[in-house]
């Protein structure tokens, strides 16, 4: 019954990124897949928590309105109008090399973090002291889930946002168990599809080897490997904005939006990354472009402020003033944090590998992508002064805070920084000799019935 | 086959070395350092005893260190979705102690 609420939750999600990006090839198939894990487990935590507060307590009304929004979205994209296929660009004669060592390292990361799973499967300090401790009270009987919000949550910030406790909520309550399986299992579903997600939308965006050009730099991060284990908040974060910054990208604005509301309901630092990003989307794309993604994420940021006006007791950071005396210590720390990507083997650091792929390809100066990438770029840069601020304001010893939580803010737009500098560069495609010619366009019908009619594969 | 080939396969070699130090990495991972999974075996019997929700004093035995915390935090997870706090003034409170962890009214034994 767990995995059967897990997969419908993905399958939902899936079916909703799909008709709001209607994919045009097998790569962005499957970029809307991975996509569904984020998204099907964010808009099913949104669901279960404000049926909780609206007094639903029934399993059979949880489980009755996802199966219905599953039916539906299935039966709309069963009757959609056949969509014309475009074939992802794919024309450096080695790609499958490159697909190899990507599938291989992500294979290797996804076991590791499994085997470190099953050693701690109650996850770190945090998780047990935060977000699943969050979670049985979501799961528990009567208006037990307020407990959540509690102010007596001392320490462990109950005015944080609900996205993951309630997404293992849910899946306690309908798979009828509390066991710490369904958390583990939730975490390493998060980590395994960003690099799914950073490959497919980087193979869709610009070429399927520079997808897996981004994934192998994102597999050489062990400093952000070694987080999937941990159950916390950051991985999900991660794969939210990873999915959000890759349909800005790919003009996908109904997409970015609701992975945006998804990103604010996971952290506090989402909710600042989805108001930058849906802003600078405006300024380079255009308001018009970009009003599909206010209008997508309008209702999840409503629940988001909903929850901190009415229910979350106050940060801990309110009327607080920069102190910004603390600014060497934090700019120190982020910068031995970036030096520590990977766990001191500087011959894999992954600075080291981009700066060979900028090297060897160089950077692209225009493309179709361009104004995603500035507001990409913009919504980044704007989160990274966030994380500063909140250093300069924290009533923590400044010491402390950074030590236990730099790396964890690097790993969250860490995904999103790889998927910007692959999106940049050029693609191996155009650099290296092409051994085959593009492909033509093809119809195709999306949904249940695929009916390929390819006029040539490409190689 | 040109520089940029050659760039990409280098990338390609380092990013699976990389991958397979982190693999050796991870599978040395020793058990949870706070041992949660036995600790809650801890505080089975106060749950079992506990109401089905309401909110629970907490008395901790040792001083303030480390491992005074842990505890505190894998009894409130052991005994949710009951609150666990440390405000005082509840009429049950869980009073964890060397020998073992257990529920008593307020200001009674």
């Amino acid at each position: 019954m767990a995995l059967l609420s897990f997969l419908r939750a993905v399958a939902l999600g899936w079916a909703v990124a799909e008709l709001s990006a209607p994919s045009a090839n097998g790569w962005s198939r499957a970029a809307n897949a991975a996509i569904g894990v984020p998204l099907g487990l964010g808009l099913t935590s949104f669901l279960y928590f404000v049926l909780l507060w609206l007094g639903a307590r029934s399993m059979g009304v949880f489980a009755g309105l996802e199966t219905a929004a599953l039916l539906a979205a299935g039966w709309v994209l069963w009757k959609r109008p056949a969509t014309t296929s475009v074939p992802p660009v794919n024309r450096f004669r080695y790609w499958w090399i490159l697909a190899i060592a990507a599938a291989c390292a992500a294979l290797m990361g996804i076991a590791a973090v499994a085997a470190a799973s099953e050693m701690t499967p109650h996850g770190d300090w945090d998780a047990w002291a935060i977000w699943n401790v969050r979670a049985k009270f979501l799961a528990g009987p009567g208006d037990a889930w307020r407990y959540s919000v509690s102010p007596a949550l001392t320490k462990t910030h109950p005015d944080y946002p609900l996205l993951v406790s309630g997404a293992v909520a849910r899946v306690w309550r309908l798979g009828g168990g509390g066991g710490p399986e369904a958390a583990a299992t939730l975490a390493l579903a998060w980590f395994a599809s960003v690099p799914a997600i950073l490959a497919a939308g980087i193979g869709s965006l610009r070429s399927v080897s520079a997808g897996l050009l981004a994934v192998l730099v994102l597999m050489a991060t062990p400093s952000y490997l070694a987080q999937g284990p941990s159950q916390y908040a950051d991985i999900p974060l991660s794969a939210c904005l990873l999915g959000a910054a890759l349909c800005a990208m790919r003009r996908q604005p109904a997409l970015c939006g609701m992975l945006c509301a998804c990103a604010a309901w996971t952290k506090n630092e989402g909710l600042v990354f989805a108001l930058a990003l849906l802003a600078a989307c405006a300024w380079f794309q255009g308001v018009r472009a970009s009003a599909p993604a206010w209008a997508a994420a309008a209702p999840g940021l409503a629940v988001v402020a909903a929850f901190k006006l009415l229910l979350a007791p106050g940060s801990e950071y309110a009327g607080r003033t920069p102190d910004f005396s603390r600014l060497p210590t934090v700019l120190a720390a982020f910068g031995r944090e970036l030096g520590n990507l990977s766990l001191g083997d500087w011959l894999t650091h992954p600075f080291l590998l981009m700066a060979a792929l900028a090297w060897g390809l160089r950077f692209a100066k225009d493309g179709p992508w361009l104004a995603g990438w500035k507001a990409v770029a913009a919504a980044l840069g704007a989160q990274c002064a966030a994380y500063g601020t909140v250093y300069l304001m924290t009533p923590s010893d400044v010491e402390w805070q950074v030590g236990t939580s730099m790396e964890r803010l690097v790993a969250q737009v860490w995904p999103a920084a790889v998927a910007l500098f692959a999106t940049r560069l050029n693609v191996p495609d155009d650099t290296v000799a092409a051994s085959a010619p593009p492909a033509s366009a093809t119809v195709e019908r999306s949904g249940g019935k695929s009916r390929r009619r390819r006029a040539q594969a490409s190689s | 086959m040109n520089l940029a080939a050659a760039v990409c396969f280098a990338v390609a070699a380092l990013s699976l070395w990389s991958a397979m130090n982190f693999y050796g990495l991870m599978s040395k991972t020793g058990p949870d350092p706070y041992q949660v999974g036995r600790q809650l075996s801890r505080y089975a019997e106060a749950a079992a005893q506990a109401p089905a929700e309401g909110v629970l004093g907490y008395e901790p035995a040792e001083q303030k260190d480390g491992k005074a915390q842990a505890l505190f935090y894998i009894a409130r997870y052991a005994l949710a979705p009951r609150l666990v706090t440390t405000v005082p003034g509840q009429k049950i409170v869980l009073k964890d102690e060397e020998s073992g962890a257990r529920l008593e009214k307020a200001g009674g034994r």
